[in-house]
């Protein structure tokens, strides 16, 4: 239900990030979703917003 | 906890004869074996108002008076497909000779996962899988805590906000919540870089400036704001504790109340009795007067029987002296007063004659004006004297002062019997925890509005900066810095995340609301109502067959509505699984403890009933699911502090 919820959400707001980002991004926080320390996913999240831009670049080039 | 050497539990493993019910009174270990299989997980247990018990006060008191200080809990089970075995052991550290606080152990936790030991740093992880601690609360349920969920109906209610994050959590809202979190974070991160990046681009330094700014603005909010959390929630628990006191001694405040306010009345009887009794003392003085009033009332009447004669003989005189005074007028003037004419001698001679026998008779009675005001000054002098009763108004006053002192032995009786009950209680002390508690609330108000205010500040600084943000992008966004890029990507993503928690919310609610209707159709007795209707709180509304809201609830309603809830929540949260339950029926009639009954086993994998005689009466209050129940058990007294847990056939 909550990824429901995201991918419909980012459909209206922000429908230029691709699908299928939106739900490696979900993955990470749906595995830490219990965990207190923070650091690791946004690690995680963060790696992966690189890895998009790098991707989008490259693929610009 | 009163089990001591080796107690065991088998939990039903059939599909259908999945109920467990565990028989015990109240005091005997009930909640305790629920603590310890929430010990084993999570490693702490639950005292009232969900607050931790100390490890220190765990272990059985028997063993520990015998040196044995060792407590140990291990739970088999099966989890997706997997074979488990959980065991957690705390030891006393050995230096220590009597433990005083939880540091006075060491604490271990061993889990094999299919016959592999799994390393110590990943247990809490493995179980968090299954079986999230977050969510625990509805899978490991006390009915005590039952009544906590009707705060949800209460707009902003501090207990009922944080059920509702409980519920949330119950319901993978986190996964979003902390998403947003985390791209906060990282956006904050980019928005940095780029800021770093425009302060190069001419004409952008002042928007990095702003920025920069905002951001010192914000972090001290944060600051603030974390710091008053940390605050309200110690002044709660300070509170809290308090009132835990407080409700034990609350029969010894009332005595208290009650005996300062018989002292109050005593004192003011005291003052009454003194101030009647001077009364009477004085009015006692006066008391000889009431000996003499017979004579007095005699010497009064004869006073006033010759007051009446003087007065008889001075208006006879009176009568007298006008018609001489007529006579002489007549003689004087010689002249008939009628017709005017000169009188007639035989007249004249007549009427001096009349006037020597009336001067005459004057000389016969004495003026008696002087003698008329002496006998009216006598007759007020022994009016005074007489007074209005000195004796009536001392009898009033004794029997006033009768029925006083009875009143005084009384409350006098009755302050002696409040001292004696409540001898030995520092009622000083009692007041002074209600006043702290006072203080401690009204703390808890102030700290409540500060951190509303910060909060609000915090938006308004996300506002700005979103707004800054936005200038620069759009100004730098043609140069495609680093920093931009992942300030546009991250904040697409937070956007999206932010909206995502209220549409997940929204939709949860319905889900809820439908599963919780379901269960209360099933195990309300009353077939008229058409369901429930949640809040933003998750709060649920009863609905009568016209659509309208149940306004007035029984206590009994109330819980069936909050185990709907539970049972709701349950399903929404997570995989079917085991749900254990603590005194779920406490103020249920039998029809609907029947219900509930029938209706548990069919809504989870397993269902464990920690229940007293009161709840469930034996085997024919549980003949509707004879067939669902996988093992029935009794926690049987030894001693007070040792029970031991006994098959029920």
């Amino acid at each position: 239900m909550a990824l429901e919820a995201l991918l419909k959400s980012a459909k209206n707001v922000a429908p230029e990030v691709a699908e299928i980002f939106l739900k490696e991004c979900y993955l990470i926080e749906k595995e830490h979703q219990f965990s207190k320390d923070r650091d690791e996913p946004v690690k995680h999240l963060q790696k992966l917003i690189e890895d998009e831009i790098l991707a989008r670049t490259s693929g610009d080039n | 906890m009163p089990y001591k050497g080796e107690a065991s539990l088998r939990f039903p493993t059939d599909e259908v004869r999945n109920t467990l019910i565990v028989f015990g009174d109240n005091m005997r270990g009930k909640t305790s074996l629920l603590n310890s299989i929430r010990w084993t997980f999570y490693n702490y247990a639950y005292g009232r108002h969900l607050r931790p018990i100390p490890l220190h006060l765990m272990p059985n008191r028997e063993s520990a008076a015998e040196g044995d200080w060792t407590m140990e809990v291990r739970v088999e089970f099966e989890a997706g497909g997997s074979q488990y075995d959980l065991r957690r052991v705390a030891e006393k550290k050995a230096l220590v000779s009597k433990p005083e606080r939880p540091e006075d152990f060491t604490v271990t936790v061993h889990m094999k996962k299919d016959g592999a030991a799994i390393p110590a740093s990943e247990i809490d992880t493995e179980i968090n899988r299954f079986a999230p601690e977050k969510v625990s609360r509805f899978f490991l349920f006390d009915g005590e805590l039952l009544q906590e969920y009707e705060e949800l109906l209460i707009e902003g209610s501090d207990q009922g906000r944080k059920i509702k994050e409980a519920v949330e959590q119950a319901l993978g809202v986190p996964a979003l919540t902390n998403g947003r979190d985390d791209l906060y974070t990282i956006l904050k991160r980019a928005q940095k870089l780029q800021e770093q990046e425009a302060a190069k681009v001419k004409g952008m330094e002042g928007i990095a400036e702003r920025q920069r700014e905002w951001y010192v603005k914000r972090e001290s909010y944060e600051t603030d704001l974390r710091e008053l959390r940390i605050r309200h929630n110690d002044v709660r628990d300070q509170r809290l504790e308090l009132e835990d006191d407080l409700e034990r001694y609350e029969a010894v405040f009332q005595q208290k109340i009650e005996l300062d306010a018989l002292e109050r009345k005593r004192d003011e009887i005291d003052q009454e009795i003194k101030t009647k009794s001077q009364s009477r003392l004085d009015l006692a003085s006066k008391v000889w007067r009431d000996l003499l009033a017979p004579r007095l009332i005699a010497m009064r009447d004869a006073s006033v029987e010759e007051q009446k004669r003087l007065m008889v003989q001075m208006n006879s005189r009176i009568q007298i002296e006008t018609k001489i005074e007529q006579i002489l007028d007549f003689l004087r003037n010689a002249v008939c007063p009628t017709c005017k004419q000169p009188m007639e001698a035989g007249k004249r001679e007549s009427r001096e004659t009349d006037l020597q026998k009336l001067k005459s008779e004057l000389d016969d009675i004495a003026d008696v004006s002087q003698n008329l005001s002496e006998i009216s000054v006598h007759i007020q002098n022994i009016s005074k004297l007489l007074g209005d009763g000195v004796s009536a108004r001392i009898l009033d006053i004794d029997i006033d002062l009768a029925r006083r002192e009875h009143e005084l032995s009384r409350v006098e009786n009755k302050i002696e019997e409040l001292k004696d009950e409540i001898k030995g209680y520092d009622t000083d002390e009692i007041m002074r925890k209600r006043k702290s508690r006072d203080l401690l609330q009204k703390d808890e108000t102030r700290l409540s509005l500060d951190i509303e205010d910060r909060e609000a500040k915090i938006a308004e600084a996300d506002r700005e900066l979103k707004a800054l943000s936005q200038r620069m992008t759009d100004d730098v966004s043609k140069s495609s810095t680093k920093g931009t890029q992942m300030a546009k990507l991250s904040e697409a993503l937070y956007d999206s995340f932010c909206q995502s928690i209220e549409e997940l919310r929204s939709a949860l609610r319905q889900q809820v609301q439908a599963k919780a209707s379901d269960a209360f159709r099933q195990m309300s007795t009353q077939q008229a109502y058409q369901g429930l209707q949640i809040n933003e709180n998750y709060g649920l509304k009863i609905i009568d067959h016209n659509g309208e809201e149940v306004a007035v609830r029984s206590a009994g309603a109330e819980q069936i509505v909050a185990l709907s809830l539970i049972d709701g929540l349950s399903r929404s949260g997570r995989a079917a699984g085991p749900v254990v339950m603590d005194t779920p029926f406490g103020r249920l009639d039998m029809k609907h403890r029947k219900n509930i009954l029938v209706y548990l086993p069919k809504s989870a994998s397993q269902i464990v009933l920690f229940v007293h005689d009161g709840e469930i009466r034996g085997n024919d209050d549980l003949s509707s699911i004879a067939h669902r129940i996988g093992g029935q058990y009794e926690i049987r007294e030894v001693s007070p502090n040792h029970s031991s847990l006994e098959i029920r056939r």
